[in-house]
């Protein structure tokens, strides 16, 4: 069920909403719903972790040895 | 107590989904010290990065796994209620410059990923955790929040 609700919102995002409707095909309404639910709406959970996700005891590669591997998207 | 939220860098999110990591009980202690309501957050370089790691054989060796298995193992830690997604926040791009200045003479520097982490860490309210003394050392000396977990 909608429910039908009315809001004042700044020109120059009106202006953008509006512009960006007409460029994607997508109406206003669906667009700021879906801003909405992003901003919004918690995503549904399921169960905690408990432990390592990846089970086995084989050896790891030289990457996993302590070795900062945030720039590895990089490499 | 006020909720924190924690920024895991790659390799902490590594170590905790690997069984046999040679950190994985540091970060386990850590994760298991929580308090519930504390929360976790992905990024989307965290993300990605932790996907590319896990089917990669220079990280897996033998254990290497295929995309969708990889796929699997950050979905698991996207459905645990601690763990949230955060979008970047609005003005990384000029926090992220502010955090690279530093290493500006360098020609070439790996401190291109740590910066970003750091600045998503600070513009978006987060604590880094790493592994990495060196991060470490430079997030605190730079004003980033961050911990050091061993």
């Amino acid at each position: 069920m909608a429910v039908r609700t009315t809001v004042d919102v700044p020109e120059p995002i009106y202006e953008e909403l509006r512009s960006r409707s007409e460029q994607t095909g997508t109406s206003m309404r669906a667009l700021i719903v879906r801003a909405l639910e992003l901003t919004y709406i918690p995503e549904k959970k399921g169960l905690r972790v408990t432990g390592p996700l990846v089970r086995g005891k084989g050896k790891l590669g030289p990457l996993a040895g302590g070795a900062n591997v945030n720039d590895f998207l990089f490499s | 107590m006020s909720m924190t939220s924690f920024f895991p860098d790659l390799n902490v999110w590594f170590a905790l989904s690997v069984e046999g990591h040679v950190h994985g009980r540091i970060a386990w202690q850590w994760m298991e010290s929580l308090p519930s309501k504390h929360k976790l957050v992905f990024c989307r370089h965290t993300h990605l990065g932790l996907v590319r790691l896990l089917t990669n054989s220079a990280a897996m060796a033998k254990r290497v796994m295929n995309v969708a298995d990889a796929l699997e193992v950050y979905e698991a830690w996207a459905a645990d209620p601690r763990v949230e997604f955060y979008q970047e926040p609005r003005d990384l791009s000029n926090a992220f410059r502010t955090a690279i200045q530093p290493f500006n003479k360098m020609p070439s520097s790996n401190a291109v990923a740590d910066c970003y982490l750091m600045a998503f860490a600070k513009e978006a309210n987060l604590v880094l955790v790493t592994l990495d003394e060196a991060l470490k050392d430079v997030a605190k000396k730079h004003g980033y929040p961050a911990i050091l977990l061993g």
